[in-house]
């Protein structure tokens, strides 16, 4: 994955270097050009692949030629830098918000969050979701209301590779609870409703 | 964005039409005119600064909590979840209820089959929303509003009847709400994946919001629950357990 190139606009020296500091932790991102006017960023904009723009909510709001870009350039997505306690319409679009008052934490937490995101959504291919064999028969017992260690017992693995499983099963399909599971399995024909009724 | 006292109470909800459901529960009517949501507020009797922080809490998921909600009485912030929790019981639920009924009566056996797992999954999710509301409602709110009512009071007498009364720690119960809110978010997951209709396109897009909608309705209020609510209810037990 290429890193997502994002562009700085803001007009405090200081506060972009703290920027600067901070984002250089964040693996997946990098930020470049950094600068502090609309006309210097609008030069680089058709020299270099910018994927988004951070840029104060002050200038968004006050400087029409943003406004006019954040119109015009489809390619270009935004995120919002917040130095002043101002609303900005709901309408539009940000990519994310941070605020010049957020600790560190919090914000590596969030842009973190945010290239983890941006990762699944570009480079994963379906095949990489589907359950390996072993899984679908630990699916198949879980759905059957079998617990952890009846099921390490009936197909003589540890409790522990039984966990693994199934934390492996439910970052695949996203499924989270047993029912939800039981669901699955019994949509995709891996049990029928007799084995359910049996149970009862 | 952010809302505001000075702002058209109609504004608002132009911009969020699900906080309908949240004003209703302040049993706000529409038809408010130009008036702001100040002066709305003021004539149902509310305190602005409280629906000031309902409403954005739900609006803007980073918003919340703010520490002015630690200077509200604990009795307002439980009125609100008990008509949150009427909210969920007797109008979404049914009514999510009623749409998957519609589509169970499809002519395509392969989706019937589908619809009819959701529709047992969802009911299951259903009576679990129940009984845990029940529980909140007739063991744990109680139990905090008599908390709070003793624990105001700082009389000894109160607080020593209290302990003898109670063998029950709000602990015991913050980590039950998972489970409820994963169900919702896999039977939402299990639509979108897994039934291809053939018919009723529409019925299943409003399902599908509904869930969504009750699903974001029911974060809010366990977020409520989680800041708020329970850390107000360690800080009051600490005091007089110690």
């Amino acid at each position: 994955m290429e890193n997502i190139q994002i562009a700085l606009l803001n007009d405090s020296f200081i506060i972009n270097r703290g920027l600067q500091f901070i984002f250089n932790k964040i693996k997946g991102i990098h930020l470049s050009p950094i600068c502090t006017q609309w006309s210097e960023l609008e030069n680089i904009l058709d020299k270099q692949t910018i994927d988004i723009i951070l840029i104060n909510n002050h200038t968004f709001i006050t400087d029409s030629n943003v406004s006019k870009a954040y119109k015009t350039l489809p390619n270009i997505r935004w995120a919002i830098l917040e130095v002043e306690d101002i609303e900005i319409n709901s309408l539009f679009n940000f990519e994310f918000k941070i605020s010049i008052y957020d600790n560190e934490l919090y914000l590596i937490n969030k842009l973190n969050t945010f290239v983890e995101n941006k990762t699944h959504l570009h480079n994963i291919s379906s095949s990489i979701f589907e359950l390996s064999e072993r899984e679908k028969e630990i699916l198949r017992q879980v759905a059957l209301g079998l617990t952890n260690s009846e099921i390490a017992d009936k197909l003589f693995i540890s409790q522990h590779t039984v966990i693994t499983h199934r934390k492996n099963i439910t970052s695949k399909l996203g499924i989270k609870t047993i029912s939800g599971l039981t669901v699955y399995a019994l949509l995709n024909d891996f049990i029928n409703m007799d084995d359910v009724n049996e149970l009862k | 964005m952010m809302i505001r006292s000075n702002i058209k109470m109609a504004d608002v909800i132009i911009q969020n039409h699900h906080l309908l459901a949240i004003i209703n529960r302040f049993g706000i009517k529409l038809g408010f005119g130009e008036q702001t949501v100040a002066e709305v507020c003021s004539s149902y009797n509310i305190p602005v600064e409280f629906f000031l922080e309902i409403v954005n809490a739900f609006n803007d998921p980073d918003f919340f909590p703010k520490k002015n909600m630690y200077s509200f009485p604990l009795s307002l912030i439980i009125d609100y979840l008990f008509k949150a929790h009427d909210y969920y019981i007797n109008v979404k639920v049914p009514e999510i209820k009623g749409l998957i009924e519609k589509v169970t009566k499809t002519k395509d056996i392969k989706t019937q089959k589908a619809v009819l797992l959701i529709q047992a999954f969802f009911n299951e999710y259903a009576d679990q929303l129940k009984k845990h509301i029940k529980r909140e409602e007739e063991k744990v709110y109680p139990y905090i509003l008599e908390l709070e009512n003793v624990f105001d009071s700082k009389e000894q007498n109160k607080i020593n009847e209290f302990k003898s009364k109670y063998n029950f720690r709000i602990d015991d119960y913050a980590i039950e709400h998972e489970d409820i809110e994963e169900k919702l978010y896999d039977i939402k997951n299990l639509i979108i994946k897994y039934i291809s209709p053939k018919d009723n396109y529409i019925i299943y897009f409003k399902i599908l919001g509904q869930l969504a909608h009750l699903e974001e309705d029911i974060n809010d209020h366990s977020e409520m629950e989680n800041k708020v609510l329970i850390p107000r209810v360690r800080i009051m037990e600490k005091a007089i357990y110690n």
